[in-house]
């Protein structure tokens, strides 16, 4: 306790540069901290400030954010970690100019040809991929509305679990629908037979089951992949030639030897009347009729793209 | 008779231009076929580039004056426990972002209220209640049940901005209108921390909106696990609330697919323009808002009549030259000009955002922006259209 006190608040008296004493800024999991004296530890909290030269014992599960002066580190390997190289290497850093020029340059790439788009989109980890995939990778169906037909929800695999929880629930409500538990990162299910509402809003969501484990909470740590998404989805009891119907009294529709690009019309109108699901489907379907039409491929991309997962529009273009 | 002078040419052309300027807000602001196109161009201010693309992401601005607490959805009884840990530590001030509507369990709500009125230096949050557009002003407030309330203080945690839109700005003090005078979240924080830098910024600001200067996303400010503390038996883990400011909230991840909720756009998003996801938690504003608060770091803005002038002045002077490029060098008049107007555009953005990013200062040159793009069309229609019909606009000689 005395140790832990001397630790916490010594530099505080002593320094004049406090804000270059590095501070445990989060830190969750056992965490060791050997102040110098060979054979003598202390855990370490968030708040602590680590002084002398001594090092850091992170274990299994353990999460530590520190900050010297404005470098931030983040620990989260199991390991001995000296404090004096810590900080010793420099953070990657661009004086305001660069930052100031690489933002003109990526403007500049974004206004240029069509390929150039492509190439500034597939470069940029700006303004282009924001956010990436908003954390909907690998998770089927995305969002929009559902036919009352079998249905496989997919979601990306995570590496500690050893089965998956996937509940629906009335979003209205929080009432469950249902919850199945799936060995492997997809299950079927016939939504016809699940007791859903017609024109009413549900999400659906998975939990990776893991050994027990005695980190509290995902703050600050990398969340699991799969866990604490939400993806929302109008259940509606149309039929999909119905939906289908406008396009497949077209002409073109009719007249057309290719069932990709039935496939790709058919993907479009779903898509218009908001059958996200569906409409990926067609577009699946169509490209393993004809793998590499230029023109289902970039309108699949297109369609990834809007509706943010981006990592496979990406794919759809590179593989081109 | 007064001959009309280059310099009259270019008043009018600069008259022209923020006429036309004035038309097309007018028209765009107030069609609703245009909304889509209006919020995005609405909610997007040159200063969102300066915070989201310009700071240099690797360094992070340490705050060590407050600790964030992470609660998910706890049970009260638990939030009860949770604040008599921190308070046990004597921190400076407690600030509960949990509004506690209605009574639910008995034996919750009492430890709860029980706790509460034990700590004491608490603020707990509360909400402005909706504008009332026919009386102009904020009727009152919703706070939580009087149990919770009872001899705590209550500051809103409103932002002026909704989940949909960016959180730029906060107001400090609202007078409602039943003349109560009342005191945002971090404001009310700040105030228990240091009470002369809340006076100041008072008797600065009044009850005027405040822009806020975000120091960073959640990584410079301390941070503990509420479920960990109620977990823990050992007291270390409690000495980081001694003498610091605690904000017990909902502060999730910051992983893309941590929850929303509670979560806010501000200028630090990424993706400054369009369609993204939320990027801060509500608790995380307050944090930043109290530590601008605490080191007094506003951002300064410019009076509007000065930046007026400066655009009009801007504006006029590049007439006055793109003018003169129309009859000096009528064969080179649009590659000489665009090549002006880029350039111009880069040397003033810059200026702009290093102003910001060193001083600051910020400066909406929006205005002058457009005018400047404006200026060479406009400068074509009236030597081409309104010039030949009007002859006073024109000396005797003239055509």
């Amino acid at each position: 306790m005395c140790k832990a006190f001397i630790l916490l608040f010594f530099p505080l008296l002593l320094c004049g540069q406090v804000r270059d004493v590095p501070l445990v800024m989060y830190a969750t999991g056992p965490i060791d901290y050997e102040g110098g004296t060979p054979g003598t530890s202390v855990s370490v909290y968030t708040g602590t400030y680590l002084t002398g030269q001594g090092a850091l014992s992170l274990g299994e599960d353990a999460t530590l954010e520190a900050v010297s002066g404005d470098r931030f580190v983040r620990l989260s390997e199991p390991g001995r970690y000296p404090i004096s190289e810590l900080f010793e290497q420099e953070p990657k850093s661009d004086g305001f100019i660069d930052r100031f020029i690489n933002f003109v340059r990526r403007g500049l790439d974004q206004s240029a040809s069509t390929e150039d788009l492509e190439h500034a989109y597939q470069e940029n980890q700006g303004n282009i991929s924001g956010l990436g995939d908003a954390g909907l990778s690998g998770l089927l169906p995305f969002g929009g509305s559902l036919f009352p037909v079998i249905t496989t929800f997919t979601w990306p695999e995570d590496d500690a679990a050893t089965s998956y929880r996937l509940r629906v629930v009335d979003s209205l409500t929080e009432a469950v629908v249902l919850t199945a538990t799936a060995r492997d990162t997809s299950v079927q299910l016939d939504l016809a037979g699940l007791y859903l509402q017609d024109d009413r809003r549900y999400y659906w969501e998975v939990f990776p089951n893991a050994a027990p484990s005695n980190t509290p909470s995902r703050l600050g740590a990398q969340a699991p992949a799969v866990a604490g998404t939400r993806i929302y989805f109008t259940f509606r009891t149309r039929d999909r030639s119905e939906v289908l119907a406008p396009v497949t009294e077209l002409s073109i529709y009719r007249g057309t030897a290719s069932e990709a690009q039935r496939r790709l019309l058919e993907a479009m109108a779903l898509e218009e009347a908001d059958y996200l699901y569906a409409a990926d489907r067609a577009y699946r379907d169509g490209l393993a009729q004809e793998p590499d039409n230029p023109v289902i491929r970039r309108a699949y991309a297109a369609f990834l793209s809007r509706w943010n997962q981006r990592s496979r529009a990406r794919t759809m273009i590179q593989l081109r | 008779m007064l001959l009309p002078t280059r310099h009259l040419h270019a008043l009018i052309i600069t008259a022209l231009i923020f006429v036309l300027i004035g038309a097309v807000r007018l028209v765009t602001f107030n069609i609703h076929y245009f909304d889509p196109f209006n919020n995005g161009i609405r909610d997007y201010e040159i200063t969102d580039i300066l915070f989201s693309q310009l700071r240099d992401p690797e360094r992070v601005d340490r705050e060590d004056r407050i600790v964030l607490v992470h609660v998910a959805k706890p049970q009260r009884a638990e939030i009860a426990e949770l604040l008599t840990k921190i308070g046990s530590r004597s921190p400076r001030v407690i600030g509960v972002d949990i509004l506690f509507s209605g009574r639910k369990d008995p034996v919750g709500d009492s430890l709860l209220a029980a706790a509460i009125s034990a700590t004491p230096s608490i603020v707990m949050a509360s909400n402005l209640a909706p504008y009332d557009g026919q009386r102009k002003g904020i009727p009152g407030m919703i706070y939580s049940d009087s149990i919770f309330t009872r001899g705590a203080r209550s500051a809103y945690t409103n932002f002026l901005a909704g989940t949909d839109r960016t959180v730029r700005l906060f107001n400090p003090f609202i007078t409602t209108l039943d003349g109560r005078q009342e005191v945002s979240f971090g404001a009310a924080l700040a105030q228990a921390y240091a009470p002369d830098r809340v006076g100041k910024l008072r008797w600065q600001r009044g009850e005027r909106p405040v822009r806020i200067n975000y120091s960073g996303g959640y990584r410079g400010f301390l941070r503990v696990d509420g479920g960990a503390i109620l977990e823990t038996e050992a007291e270390d883990p409690l000495a980081v609330f001694r003498d610091r400011i605690v904000i017990i909230g909902f502060i999730d991840s910051q992983e893309p697919d941590a929850p929303i909720e509670d979560r806010y756009f501000t200028p630090l998003n990424e993706v400054y323009t369009g369609r993204s996801l939320p990027d801060m938690y509500g608790a995380v504003i307050h944090a930043n808002i109290v530590s601008m608060i605490l080191d007094g770091s506003y951002i300064f803005e410019l009076p509007g009549w000065l930046e007026a002038l400066l655009v009009v002045g801007f504006t006029y002077v590049n007439v006055l030259v793109i003018h003169r490029i129309y009859h000096r060098l009528p064969d080179s008049y649009h590659g000489v000009t665009r090549v002006m107007q880029l350039v111009e555009l880069f040397c003033f953005f810059f200026i702009v955002a290093l102003l910001f990013y060193h001083f600051r200062l910020k400066i909406d040159f929006s205005t002058g922006f457009l005018a400047l793009v404006l200026a060479y069309d406009i400068v074509m229609i009236y030597e081409s259209f309104i010039r030949k019909r009007i002859p006073a606009l024109n000396p005797p000689d003239h055509v």
